[in-house]
């Protein structure tokens, strides 16, 4: 396993989103596909993932809905809705612009 | 938003269906991460080890996982309430204790206050009452002289006075016998309370009437074209059934017919507080009843009315005070030179005027303002007693639950979480006995009025007061809440491990967190001290007024009433058949003697003062001629047991041929003749036949004033209304059980005369005690309570304490201490706390009772007998307090402490 690293605030909400982009998911998803293509530098922890799922759930940024896995069983599927969908827009915008600024800063130096 | 609320509503009405879809989503997760290791080889064990490591509490992902359902607020209150009951339940004798100590010092400073209130703070149900003013006397020496100014001053004072933007006077109230119109002249009637008031009375107080009308705002000195009066909402409740064709209707009061114009507002009660009366009729009114004795002109400075006024929006109090005082000069000045009797007396004097805006009250403030204050100060007390009290028991409390804290604090229970827990807790402690405190306040609101009611007539209406309720709750609420969270801040310190290790070893630590716990201890043992010193001075006070020689005998003497129920004052034929009387009672087999009393003093009665001329004595300019008169029957010395020191009793003949004869007392013997016998000299106009012992007639904590005892009694006497003529009887037994006798010996004259007013000299005496008594009981009640609540907290701490240090005291009893030096030593270390308190309590004491000076009564603030049996008390009951949890601790078996956990 790589280095751990923790998330800045509010980073795992735009992860999230970034995921379910692609194609509703369950949770278990979200944290093996946010590992992939981190390659493992980003683990997310159950004990923030699902409140997390819930707060933008509750915001009305991603819709749940249980339905059948491939191999059969029951999950619950997060889906993006438009509101999340231009928030993920947004959010995604400004981080480019921060970590832009950022590593300019700590270029030139 | 929308999504928002629509998980709110599911959040909280479908609690059991997310939890389980929380469960499953866990599980589903869970079980995928499993399948993930078995796949990359791990054996099932491991895999479930690792993700048991990774999930860490699945309690505390729910937890947070519920917080972020955002249902928290209304449900973790709902739960925060269920497992607070639960543990309340669990240690009921914490709870019964602190609910039950909180609900009476909760109950007792809410009906204290809620009186006090009545009696001292509550502004008249008028519009704009702080512009209401009131006016006193003054004397040379600054003090108050009386409230009562001639009727004659208020006129002119009316008319010439800038300041006001009006002035209205009451002449007093008294009670009246009301019949209804159709009633006719027989029938009992019913006494009712009747004030007379200048015309402008409700106008200037902007009271309006609820019905009808108020008096039109007429000049005084025109009469009424016709009598009418002005009923109560009470009366108006009471007697008419609210019915609203009252109006028009016909009364009579005293045989003198009115008509019914008007009722008041319910929440009028007049100005004078606790006097409530039940109708009001106009100096107008009286200028055209001929029986209603209106002082007449040349009488310029007779009748004695309270005044009060309204003061304009423009004028300050001080404005106000100057004006009245030149003014009341000018008057004065003006009378005295036409010569008008007493106006030198009235010109000696100053006026006054003070803020009204709570009503007069001289009498009933003049009474129970002192009593009233010294309770508050009692009560409020005992609530700083039973809030550091409470703040005791929880602190112990706390700490030795900071064990289950911790415990939950490592299950992963949230620190905000457990805080809410004890501010449920306390909420709940709040709760219960603040409904437990109500009960008590409304039965000590009606204790305390029954002991005002007692003594002056007056009804005062003190409803429960909710805002000092609000009051009381939330103080003890907050120090619930606030020696609630000491423990719980501590116990939930991010670091969890040295209270979880503290538990078992308990030979040294724990002590310091005590600090807190023994000053609280300390300060209500001081406390304590303070008010049994208080109570001890008060039941001094009281015993010694009961010993104190009032120069007359209290014991098997009777007082009654004779009238024939019209309320009419006795015919010249009734006053003769009076005269009679009291020779049929001396003939009932038992009765010693018995006397008549018209003007007679015995603590209390009607006492008139009069300046008078004595035969020989030539008075200096400034000599003080006053003199208390008393106009009393033939034997009256011998039925009051007052010896005569010279000369002889009145007798039957003194009254039957009207002989003008008089006894004076020691002091006035004193004052007018020195040394000299005043037997035979000639005073008022009457000659002196006897010499009498000094007798107290006021009350009986007064110097016996100087008196003079008038034995004729006019045939034609003009006494209050309603009153009657009273008589005293001496007997040889129990006086109460010749009551029937009483009865018949006086409907043998005439069958349509009633007996009525029957109680004891002992009795009329014991109530003149009522502040002594309502003192006494309280204080006493509160000082032991406080001593009791101390105790308690004494005791609570050292038993902590000893539960704490069992390992230790295992210890030492198994290297051979003994149970006996044990004790010592536990008493030892508690009289440290005790001793600190019973000093500071000490000092405190020298310190405070100071205020209680003025109403002692044969005892300094510096009693010995007080200090010390406060003392006595106090750390005898300090003792047991502590020796019960002492022995408990010698008593532990060296092997079970050394295991205990």
């Amino acid at each position: 396993m790589g280095d751990r690293i923790e998330l800045p605030q509010g980073t795992l909400d735009l992860l999230i989103l970034k995921t379910l982009a692609l194609e509703p998911q369950h949770g278990w998803a979200i944290t093996e596909r946010i590992q992939q293509i981190s390659r493992d530098v980003l683990q997310i922890k159950q004990g923030s993932l699902y409140p997390a799922l819930h707060r933008l759930e509750r915001r009305g940024l991603i819709k749940a809905q249980w339905s059948t896995t491939d191999n059969n069983r029951q999950a619950k599927y997060y889906a993006l809705t438009r509101t999340g969908r231009k928030k993920l827009a947004a959010n995604t915008e400004a981080w480019q612009k921060l970590t832009g600024a950022v590593d300019q800063v700590l270029g030139t130096v | 938003m929308w999504s928002d609320l629509v998980h709110h509503v599911r959040a909280v009405f479908r609690r059991n269906v997310i939890e389980r879809e929380l469960d499953d989503e866990l599980r589903f997760h869970m079980e995928r991460q499993a399948e993930k290791y078995t796949k990359a080889g791990l054996s099932a064990e491991e895999a479930a080890r690792r993700i048991r490591l990774e999930f860490g509490a699945l309690d505390h992902v729910k937890e947070e996982y519920r917080d972020s359902l955002g249902t928290s607020l209304f449900e973790t209150i709902v739960q925060d309430l269920k497992y607070g009951l639960r543990t309340l339940r669990r240690t009921p004798s914490f709870t019964l204790l602190a609910g039950l100590s909180l609900a009476i010092g909760i109950g007792a400073s809410t009906a204290v206050f809620s009186v006090t209130d009545a009696l001292l703070l509550k502004h008249l149900p008028v519009p704009n009452p702080q512009q209401l003013v009131s006016f006193t006397r003054t004397n040379s020496s600054d003090a108050t002289a009386g409230n009562s100014f001639p009727y004659g001053l208020f006129e002119q004072f009316r008319e010439r006075s800038q300041a006001f933007s009006g002035v209205l006077v009451s002449m007093g109230s008294y009670n009246a016998r009301m019949k209804l119109g159709d009633e006719g002249i027989e029938g009992p009637g019913e006494l009712v309370r009747s004030e007379r008031v200048s015309s402008g009375f409700f106008s200037i107080l902007g009271v309006k009437a609820a019905l009808g009308r108020t008096f039109m705002d007429v000049d005084d000195r025109i009469a009424d074209p016709e009598p009418f009066v002005v009923i109560s909402h009470a009366l108006w409740q009471r007697r008419f059934g609210q019915d609203p064709a009252v109006l028009g209707r016909q009364v009579t009061l005293d045989g003198i017919p009115f008509t019914v114009v008007g009722v008041a507002p319910a929440s009028f009660f007049g100005i004078q507080v606790g006097q409530n009366p039940d109708l009001w009729w106009s100096v107008g009114n009286m200028r055209r009843i001929p029986q209603m004795r209106f002082p007449r002109k040349e009488d310029m400075l007779g009748g004695g009315v309270s005044m009060m006024a309204r003061l304009r929006p423009d004028f300050t109090l001080e404005q106000a005070q100057s004006e009245s005082a030149v003014l009341y000069r000018q008057i004065m000045t003006a009378a005295a030179a036409a010569d008008t009797k007493d106006a030198s007396y009235f010109l000696a004097q100053r006026m006054d005027v003070q803020s009204a805006a709570t009503g007069i009250a001289e009498n009933l403030r003049n009474r129970f303002t002192q009593p009233l204050l010294i309770l508050t100060a009692a009560v409020g007390s005992v609530l700083l007693i039973v809030c550091t009290n409470i703040g005791g028991l929880l602190l112990t409390r706390g700490t030795s639950r900071q064990k289950e804290f911790a415990i939950r604090l490592a299950l992963g229970s949230g620190r905000r979480r457990l805080i809410r827990q004890l501010l449920a807790e306390s909420a709940l402690l709040a709760v219960f006995s603040g409904t437990g405190g109500l009960l008590i306040a409304a039965l000590g609101i009606r204790i305390l009025l029954s002991y005002a009611a007692l003594h002056s007539n007056a009804a005062v209406h003190a409803g429960l007061d909710f805002r000092v309720l609000a009051f009381a709750a939330m103080t003890s609420f907050l120090s619930a809440l606030i020696f609630g969270l000491v423990p719980a801040l501590r116990a939930t310190k991010p670091d969890v491990n040295p209270a979880l290790k503290e538990g078992s070893r308990g030979l040294i630590g724990g002590r310091s967190r005590f600090a807190l716990n023994h000053l609280l201890v300390v300060s209500q043992i001081a406390i304590s001290m303070v008010l049994l010193v208080g109570a001890g001075l008060l039941v001094r006070t009281l015993q010694n007024l009961r010993h104190v020689d009032a120069g007359f005998d209290k014991q098997n003497v009777v007082l009654f009433s004779v009238d024939r129920g019209t309320g009419l004052n006795p015919s010249s034929a009734d006053s003769i058949l009076f005269k009679q009387m009291p020779s049929r009672f001396e003939a009932i087999p038992g009765v010693l003697s018995a006397t008549m009393l018209v003007n007679y003093g015995l603590l209390g009665g009607n006492t008139a003062r009069l300046r008078i001329n004595v035969e020989g004595y030539v008075p200096s300019d400034d000599a003080d001629l006053q003199v208390v008169h008393l106009s009393v029957g033939a034997r009256f010395f011998e039925t009051m047991g007052t010896p005569l020191l010279e000369g002889r009793d009145f007798a039957p003949e003194d009254q039957l041929e009207n002989r003008r004869v008089a006894v004076i007392n020691q002091a006035m013997a004193k004052h007018f003749f020195g040394d000299q016998s005043p037997i035979g000299r000639r005073v008022w106009g009457r000659d002196v036949i006897g010499l009498a012992k000094d007798a107290k007639h006021s009350s009986l904590r007064e110097q016996p004033p100087r008196t003079l005892y008038v034995g004729t009694v006019p045939p034609h006497y003009p006494g209050p209304a309603g009153a009657g003529i009273r008589f005293a009887v001496r007997t040889s037994s129990n006086p109460l059980d010749l009551t029937n006798a009483f009865r018949s010996a006086v409907q043998q004259f005439d069958p349509s005369f009633q007996v009525s007013n029957i109680e004891t000299l002992n009795e009329r005496a014991e109530a003149t005690l009522v502040n002594e008594r309502l003192l006494v009981s309280f204080a006493g009640a509160f000082s032991l309570l406080a001593l009791l609540l101390a105790c308690i907290g004494l005791y609570g701490t050292l038993s902590y304490t000893v539960a704490q240090r069992t390992n230790e005291i295992g210890v030492r009893m198994a290297l051979g201490a003994r149970a006996a030096d044990l004790i010592t030593a536990m008493m030892l270390d508690t009289s440290r706390i005790v001793c600190t308190g019973f000093v500071i309590g000490l000092a405190g004491a020298l310190v405070l009772t100071r205020l209680l000076a003025t109403f002692l009564f044969g005892v300094t603030p510096t009693d010995p007998l007080s200090l010390a049996t406060a003392a006595l008390l106090l750390i005898a009951a300090a003792a047991a307090a502590a020796y019960i949890p002492a022995r408990k601790a010698s008593r532990v078996d060296p092997l079970i402490a050394l295991r205990h956990e």
